[in-house]
């Protein structure tokens, strides 16, 4: 009760830095909640034509990216709906592609998440022309 | 507009532009970390394009961020404590009348005036002796008393009343509780302004953890800071994001007893 009351005098007489310790904290806390609710490692999102139709069994390849090197692909394929799942991921920066037979070779597209093993949807499915 | 009034529009616009000088250099470090944008681009740009934290994440991830913030949040507080504790005693000694008072206080001057560098190799044997290399209390061991702060606690305990030391020398009272129960909390500004020197010293100390700590797991974020420069080239982004993490808690600190540093500061100032 003595301890209450003397944290209680503390804050009464530095109202600004208890204000800012408490956000402080608040935020931080927040953002491990977040972090903790979000980290089962999935990245998934959609291929599609230049028309929007999704792309069936289309090879997905994602790559770490690291400060000084790009490691090794990782393939997946695409369901009847195009929609794609990679699942554990616990990285950090990636570059991701799409490939199909019939379809001409696009760029790698590069994404930086927040942590390690975010739960993350393309923002942009990946499109893929047709060959001429 | 009388003359008084122009000087003081003079007074305020240097003060100003001193201000943004200063400014500018904290900004665009703030500014890089947000951006990744390099020093050199031309023209410079004065707004960030498409800011983001991502140069955060990856220091966070790339170097163990947490294991050099805790190494050095550790040693800041071993080195703040320890200072309190020395220097106010330190002080206190200083309050009494002894013969040969004016040579200790000459001492202590001249020490002052001995750069650290000269004594590094010394310093650095003796803690080898005592087993200290790789340890917190090595690294806190050169810090933890600091003359200056030692006559930032003698000026405020000067302006305290002789007459409160009688009064508690009277009703029985030992040293120690006159020196803790009465001085010390006479004597907040003095404590603020021990506190954001050594934290800040300690904080950034560079040249005594690169001696005595060959240890991955026991650098200190400044330590830190210069392997990251080692490892990487040409990730401004990276490097500047680090900056901001290493400074922010210190800035933090000052912010927090802004008021009171100032007093601190001030009172030593007038009385030292």
């Amino acid at each position: 009760m003595k301890l209450y009351k003397y944290f209680l005098e503390i804050i009464r007489h530095n109202v600004a830095n208890s204000i800012l310790i408490i956000l402080l904290i608040t935020t931080l806390f927040g953002w491990l909640l977040y972090v903790e609710l979000n980290t089962d490692g999935i990245i998934t999102g959609r291929v599609v034509d230049e028309k929007g139709t999704p792309i069936p069994e289309a090879r997905v390849l994602i790559r770490e990216k690291t400060l000084n090197l790009i490691k090794p692909p990782m393939v997946t394929e695409t369901n009847q709906e195009g929609i794609f799942v990679f699942k554990d991921m616990k990285i950090i920066e990636f570059l991701i592609n799409a490939q199909k037979e019939g379809y001409e070779a696009e760029e790698d597209v590069r994404y930086h998440l927040y942590f390690k093993g975010q739960h993350f949807t393309l923002p942009k499915p990946l499109i893929l022309k047709k060959s001429p | 507009m009388n003359r008084k009034a122009i000087f003081r529009i003079i007074d305020h616009g240097i003060l100003i532009l001193v201000s943004i000088l200063i400014t500018i250099p904290i900004y665009w470090v703030l500014k890089t970390s947000l951006t990744g944008e390099n020093l050199f681009n031309y023209p410079p740009s004065l707004i960030p394009k498409d800011p983001h934290i991502y140069y955060f994440v990856d220091v966070y991830y790339w170097i163990p961020f947490l294991r050099f913030f805790f190494n050095s949040v550790f040693v800041s507080f071993v080195v703040v404590v320890a200072n309190l504790f020395f220097n106010s005693m330190a002080a206190y000694a200083l309050r009494y009348s002894f013969p040969g008072k004016r040579l200790v206080i000459l001492l202590y001057l001249s020490m002052m005036m001995i750069p650290f560098q000269t004594t590094i190799i010394p310093a650095f044997l003796l803690t080898k002796y005592m087993g200290l290399l790789n340890s917190y209390l090595g690294l806190a061991f050169p810090l933890s008393s600091t003359i200056i702060n030692i006559f930032v606690f003698k000026a405020a305990f000067d302006s305290i009343p002789g007459s409160l030391f009688d009064a508690a020398v009277m009703d029985g009272m030992k040293e120690q509780t006159i020196l803790f129960k009465i001085y010390l909390p006479l004597a907040k500004p003095a404590i603020a302004t021990n506190i954001i020197l050594t934290f800040v010293w300690s904080w950034n100390n560079f040249i005594w953890p690169l001696i005595i700590i060959s240890e991955k797991e026991m650098q200190t974020l400044p330590l830190g800071l210069s392997t990251f420069l080692s490892y990487f080239e040409n990730t401004s982004g990276q490097m500047y994001a680090f900056v901001i993490m290493v400074i922010a808690p210190i800035i933090l600190v000052f912010f927090m007893n802004q008021r009171r540093f100032i007093s601190g500061i001030i009172s030593g100032a007038i009385k030292g």
